[in-house]
């Protein structure tokens, strides 16, 4: 069964089209990659999945369910089956992690405090962080950030989580630990995962599949699994973005460029 | 000529092209309409915050209790203070003129009269958008550049019940408080400089004010003061809502919040005077 289905997609901001016609779909517990060079739209793309850009056309499915067309109560309901984890956290400030994780439950369950207390210490638990209940955001480091802001991702046991650049601004290290944390969740609980990024480590670790977008096209230029992509040379696009992506910079070119700016 | 020269060139051509003139009719006609689609988004905010109002079941108690706390706390000092100089103020200005015909003593009408009805809520009204609106749309703001008000949105959880409700409420019953205590400082102002420089005893000054202001008077400002505490929260709110995601997004949201605060303040205090003066108080 597929968890998503992307029909058709077109996404703009007002009358600037960024994608066009984008399909494509995931299956349940597929770990898929969603990458391309900066401004091709695989933010933007992320942003209509998740319900926080309208797409000017399209559809998109969640298990069969249509997220669109769907009413504001199915769409609410089709929301917490998800759960997402931004690149710059979006941890609020304002409380502490305990509060930030029992959010979601104190909006969606009935549960008790304490029981709320007890599942927000298992998700922390669950993501290695364990005893920061009570400091604020501001107190962790940037690893730490992300790995709270996933527990609070799978607060609501969701089906499938969306990662926007996950290991963004981590060193090497903290990100490879981001990725084996994001493969053991995938493992443990079987969660469908959408992953924007483009780190090439992170892609070869844990990609089941990648879709390669590219912003001339406005849409999706190869598609498969990352070492497919890899071995591509026919298409020069796909064969840089893997192999040679410094060549991306013609010394020529650029500093033809800064010959034309006056000072 | 090779590809990368070719590219130059072309580069270099388009440089030096001069920009095209905007016809004044597009220009017009796209600033007006920019100028309804922001009103059409003003509008929808303003629905959306008055639906909130009905969906008080999750209402956020404690961030509600929060907000009053700061409310106060940034504005006390500061509404003490101008109260107290302009209760100073107008005793001065309106003792040159009233001690030449020997009515000194109705320095304490003037002052009790345009402090209740004009100058207390109104001054309190400018503190309050100068700090706490201005709070509002820097908070509102800076979460919004952080995906914070995005995780909520995708959590489903309503910003405008989650973040505008507990602040719109919280200035909306703070400022009524606020012009009360502005109004008492005003009129101590005021006595101090009747009592300390025209040497009016300050129980006669307390008993003409008592006998001069009326609780319609103050009832009038208390009024005001209400609709200054919305305006200057739905303002402050939305302007951080409306934050760009660029570096000077939160500094344009903060100062644009203060400036149509003040203005919108004074628009409708204007406003209540036209108001007032055809319902004969």
């Amino acid at each position: 069964m597929n968890a998503i289905e992307v029909e058709n997609l077109t996404c703009a901001y007002g009358d600037k089209t960024i994608l066009k016609d984008v399909s494509f779909s995931v299956k349940e517990r597929e770990i898929l990659f969603i990458i391309g060079g900066s401004g091709c739209g695989k933010s933007t793309l992320l942003r209509c999945m998740i319900g926080l850009l309208a797409p000017k056309s399209g559809e998109i499915r969640y298990f069969e369910k249509s997220f669109l067309n769907a009413s504001e109560e199915e769409q609410r309901h089709i929301l917490k089956s998800f759960g997402v984890l931004y690149q710059s956290n979006a941890l609020w400030s304002s409380m502490t992690i305990a509060e930030n994780i029992a959010l979601p439950l104190e909006q969606y369950t009935t549960h008790t405090k304490t029981e709320i207390a007890e599942k927000v210490a298992l998700k922390l638990e669950q993501v290695g962080l364990p005893g920061v209940q009570e400091l604020y955001p501001r107190e962790l480091s940037g690893g730490m950030k992300k790995r709270a802001a996933l527990a609070r991702a799978l607060a609501l046991d969701p089906k499938i989580v969306f990662f926007d650049e996950p290991t963004s601004g981590l060193d090497p290290v903290t990100a490879r630990g981001m990725d084996d944390l994001i493969l053991e969740v995938s493992k443990t609980f079987g969660t469908t995962m959408v992953i924007v990024s483009h780190e090439l480590a992170s892609i070869f670790s844990l990609a089941h599949r990648v879709i390669l977008l590219d912003g001339e096209v406005q849409g999706i230029i190869a598609e498969g699994s990352p070492e497919k992509l890899a071995a591509e040379r026919n298409d020069k696009r796909v064969a840089n973005f893997f192999t040679n992506r410094k060549s991306n910079i013609n010394p020529a070119s650029f500093w033809g460029q800064c010959s034309n700016f006056k000072f | 000529m090779t590809t990368n020269q070719t590219s130059i060139a072309v580069s270099s051509a388009s440089a030096k092209a001069p920009k095209e003139k905007k016809p004044l009719r597009l220009f017009l006609g796209e600033n007006v309409l920019q100028y309804l689609q922001s009103s059409k988004q003003t509008l929808a905010f303003i629905g959306s915050v008055t639906l909130s109002t009905f969906r008080f079941k999750k209402f956020r108690w404690m961030d509600w209790f929060v907000q009053m706390q700061q409310c106060w706390q940034s504005s006390i000092f500061i509404v003490s203070l101008i109260s107290f100089l302009v209760g100073v103020i107008l005793a001065f200005q309106s003792a040159i003129q009233l001690r030449q015909y020997g009515a000194g003593i109705f320095v304490a009408d003037l002052v009790g009269l345009a402090v209740v009805r004009e100058m207390g809520p109104m001054m309190a009204a400018i503190v309050v958008a100068g700090g706490t609106g201005a709070g509002f749309a820097a908070a509102l703001g800076n979460m919004r550049i952080n995906e914070e008000i995005d995780a909520l949105e995708t959590l489903g959880i309503s910003s405008i019940d989650f973040l505008v409700l507990p602040r719109l409420l919280a200035v909306t019953i703070m400022m009524p408080i606020l012009t009360l205590y502005a109004n008492l400082m005003g009129i101590l102002g005021g006595l101090f400089v009747s009592s300390t420089l025209l040497s009016i005893p300050a129980m006669a000054y307390w008993i003409e004010t008592q006998n001069r202001v009326g609780v319609t008077d103050v009832s009038i400002g208390i009024i005001k003061s209400f609709f200054f505490g919305i305006m200057i929260a739905l303002t402050g709110c939305w302007r951080g809502m409306q934050c760009s995601r660029d570096t000077t997004g939160v500094g344009v949201a903060t100062s644009s919040a203060v400036v149509t605060s003040i203005m919108l303040i004074v628009l409708g205090d204007a406003l209540f005077a036209v108001i007032y003066n055809a319902l004969g108080i």
